[in-house]
């Protein structure tokens, strides 16, 4: 795939793992840094560490006081943005190749010498609780979601909000920020320049940037438990949001197999995310008991998630609507036809072709490699992975990994 | 730019094994009749539904196993996206034309489309940035054309008939066509394509819209279920042909179109009064907005900073904020041409406004000539009037 998207890759013989990617029609770059620490790693009593984190990034270094970063990135014409996820936490930049050294200036200066004090802190806490209020409390995917999270895992960190709660969030305190603000270093990140830059020119670049780096050590991973839960939980929530609404999650196991893990990002095309995705199809348009269907896997370092949502079409219950969701599932698996199957495939095809095209999504796709599968050149191969994959072995793995023995169900009930 | 049999066409080399193709039929949600609001989205989604003899999922599973296809209806047209890899799309062209030519007006596929409209109406209902976006068009409009937004009501989606449709159906190309193609093989497409447009007998007759009427003041609307505030406001400008419209994206850069501007810094990085804050110009054929979005715990307070920022903000900006905003939308336009779906649909949108395309280099070269008095010359036009809606928590 990267021959037909004349793309060249290269991991930079540095010992972390820092990768240059080349292609060459737009005078764009991306530089994405992302940690392989995420909100799993949050202390007990302080969720949403990593998360606040992420914001206190863009809060002003020794160089660069607070708007800096942001306004000299946009002077030159560029953007950045941040993510936070269980297993990792990203920071990228888009911007005008010409604008290279001053962008890994900006980046060295926050990674290195971050300005992190207590009316910061305030201010920004004030910021991250609207985001809660906003994509949690008045948001019905985002509240079962995290709903979702408590009674899927019994005392994995996974059960946390990656955003905190508002208790905890309010608790969080300059110290335990730094704490975790030392292991932002070249051990614990994946490193990616992605765009209009020659390869060797590009690792050299990136040489001297791990250079100027200060080391600050390898953050030890801590070994979490995994509870065995097996079977059906369900849980229902009461708040007054409108429509009812439908969320599940099935444990699957961490990304390993790749058959299972291609499987899984096929599923969402053959059940919600084409427009004639039978299930959505079903419920929306036919059934009409949902207003709304969609699916996607969120694939984890130590075990993943398949999340299935659906909102009530007015005077349906949550419950029925989970239960008619289930029932068309199941039913799928038994009936799924050679048609479908290769839509799905098409689709998913066309869909990380036009990733291609765009080089903040290239850089994501090659640090997402090596975070889970310790290659950067994963999802070069995966295209031609999914050519091969055939509809018997697809429709087994759903059976064995979509299974009732691990769902987690959460019904809101709008009052 | 080409004319080739009534239509506009910008066509757009792009290595990279996909083509995207976009087709704009002028008209939109503006010419839906009274009563029959949601029309030309429900016109959106029937083109979805097939042709004569080869309708419903057949059609669907048939086009989706070539490439994606997506339709919407805007305020004042209607899109068609195909999106494929280059040794599929010319299929996917042949069954869309089929569609335009004699689309299937069945009663099955007409419910189906009603549902789906119904449908997105109750999941816009239950999430409150869209529920006050959906509302913003009647209160800022009333009864102008635009004064509904273009997924109409369930009750009026429930009322059109399958007479309503084919009357709108024959009449989808009285109004022109604009196409933007963008495909490694741009010339083989507009080949194909010049057959077909000799058979739909494109018409263009001009969409006579009055100029609107610019309301100001504020409207608080109180939802259960929230625990914050969503506020829209806009501002109103001249028509976007009208304007110099590399200056209007620097403009909107420097009041609330980058992390940099006005807005942002003001009422998010000063006072940490909400998450996200953004302006957007939002084009219409007589009317541009300049639309403001956000959500917070303390209303009165962010209010009170975005009225003085609308009254600022008509003395034009600062030099070091032009500089700043320029050079941010000269670096970061490329960004726009990443995507092959997304540039079909920027070249169709453009030709249909009247404004011109070019190459990349052309559009940078414009946005380059932009001088902070062209900017000045944008605030003067911005209208002294501006109106709020606010989505309130309920106190009851």
């Amino acid at each position: 795939m990267l021959k037909e998207e004349n793309l060249k890759l290269r991991v930079c013989d540095i010992p972390s793992k820092f990768i240059a990617l080349e292609k060459r029609d737009l005078p764009l770059l991306s530089l994405l840094i992302l940690f392989k620490i995420g909100a799993v790693n949050d202390p007990s009593g302080k969720s949403g560490l990593a998360h606040f984190l992420e914001h206190m990034m863009f809060n002003g270094s020794e160089k660069f006081p607070a708007g800096e970063f942001d306004r000299i990135l946009e002077s030159a014409g560029g953007y950045s943005n941040a993510f936070t996820a269980y297993d990792y936490t990203g920071y990228y930049e888009v911007f005008p190749s010409s604008k290279l050294e001053k962008v890994l200036e900006l980046e060295l200066d926050r990674l290195n010498n971050l300005i992190i004090e207590e009316e910061i802190l305030e201010k920004e806490k004030k910021v991250v609780l609207e985001e809660r209020k906003l994509t949690v409390e008045n948001d019905s995917k985002g509240l079962l979601e995290e709903t979702l999270g408590y009674i899927s895992f019994f005392n994995h960190p996974y059960r946390r909000p990656i955003i905190g709660t508002n208790q905890e969030l309010k608790r969080i305190t300059v110290w335990d920020l730094k704490d975790l603000y030392r292991f932002y270093s070249p051990e614990n990140a994946v490193v990616v320049l992605a765009g209009d830059v020659e390869l060797d020119y590009a690792c050299k670049k990136l040489e001297r940037f791990a250079q100027l780096w200060g080391n600050k050590g390898r953050f030890s991973k801590w070994d979490f438990e995994m509870e065995d839960m097996q079977g059906r939980r369900t849980a229902i929530v009461k708040k007054s949001m409108g429509l009812d609404a439908y969320m599940a999650a099935f444990k699957t196991p961490a990304p390993g197999n790749i058959e299972e893990f291609i499987s899984l990002l096929l599923l969402p095309y053959i059940i919600s995310e084409t427009l004639s995705a039978r299930i959505r199809r079903v419920l929306v348009e036919e059934k009409r008991i949902a207003s709304q269907f969609e699916s996607w896997y969120d694939p984890r370092v130590e075990i993943s998630l398949f999340y299935l949502y659906a909102e009530a079409s007015k005077g349906v219950t949550g419950e029925r609507l989970g239960e008619e969701l289930i029932k068309e599932l199941n039913f799928l698996k038994e009936s799924l036809e050679d048609e479908e199957f290769e839509i799905a495939r098409t689709r998913f095809i066309l869909d990380e072709r036009l990733k291609c095209q765009r080089v903040e999504e290239l850089a994501e796709l090659i640090a997402l490699g090596e975070i889970f599968w310790n290659d950067p050149y994963f999802y070069f191969s995966l295209l031609d992975r999914v050519k091969k994959l055939d509809k018997l072995r697809f429709l087994e793995t759903i059976n064995a990994v979509v299974c009732e023995d691990n769902l987690s169900e959460v019904i809101l009930k709008n009052v | 730019m080409y004319e080739i049999n009534g239509a506009i066409i910008e066509a757009w080399k792009k290595s990279g094994g996909i083509s995207s193709i976009s087709f704009l039929f002028p008209g939109g949600s503006a010419i839906d009749p009274e009563g029959r609001e949601g029309l030309s989205r429900l016109v959106s989604e029937m083109i979805l539904g097939g042709y004569e003899g080869f309708s419903g999922e057949k059609f669907l599973r048939r086009v989706e196993g070539l490439g994606e296809v997506n339709s919407l209806a805007d305020f004042d047209f209607i899109m068609v996206n195909l999106v494929a890899e280059n040794e599929n799309v010319l299929e996917l062209i042949e069954l869309i034309f089929r569609v335009f030519y004699s689309p299937a007006i069945e009663p099955e596929e007409i419910e189906r489309a009603k549902k789906k409209i119904i449908g997105d109406l109750n999941a816009i209902s239950n999430s409150p940035s869209e529920f006050a976006e959906y509302l913003l068009p009647f209160y800022v409009f009333r009864d102008h054309p635009y004064g509904h937004h273009p997924l109409g009501k369930e009750e009026s989606i429930e009322s059109i008939s399958k007479d309503d449709l084919e009357k709108y159906f024959n009449s989808l190309t009285e109004r022109g066509l604009y196409i933007g193609i963008v495909s490694p093989e741009p010339d083989e497409i507009l080949l194909h394509i010049e057959k077909h447009l000799e058979n739909l007998k494109l018409q263009h007759k001009k969409l006579n819209l009055p100029a609107p009427y610019y309301r100001r003041g504020m409207e608080i609307i109180y939802k259960e279920g929230i625990s914050q505030s969503y506020v829209e406001s806009v501002g109103y400008l001249p028509p976007v042909y009208l304007l110099n419209e590399p200056a209007l994206l620097i403009f909107n850069a420097a009041y609330g179109g980058s992390f940099t501007s006005r807005l942002v810094q003001k009422i998010r990085v000063e006072n940490g009064l909400t998450y996200s804050i953004h302006s957007m110009p939002e084009w219409r054929k007589v009317v541009t907005l300049l639309r403001v979005s956000t959500s917070t715990l303390e209303e009165n307070r962010v209010i009170e900073l975005l009225e003085e920022e609308w009254e600022r903000v008509q003395r034009g900006i600062t030099e070091s904020e032009f500089e700043r905003a320029k050079e941010y939308v000269l670096g970061s336009f490329p960004i726009k041409f990443e995507g092959a779906e997304n540039v079909s649909f920027f070249l169709a949108r453009r030709l249909y406004y009247g404004l011109e395309n070019g190459t990349v280099y052309e559009f940078i070269e414009r946005l380059r000539k932009v001088e902070l008095k062209d900017i000045e010359k944008i605030a003067l036009k911005l209208s002294r009037e501006h109106f709020t809606l606010v989505l309130s928590p309920s106190t009851s």
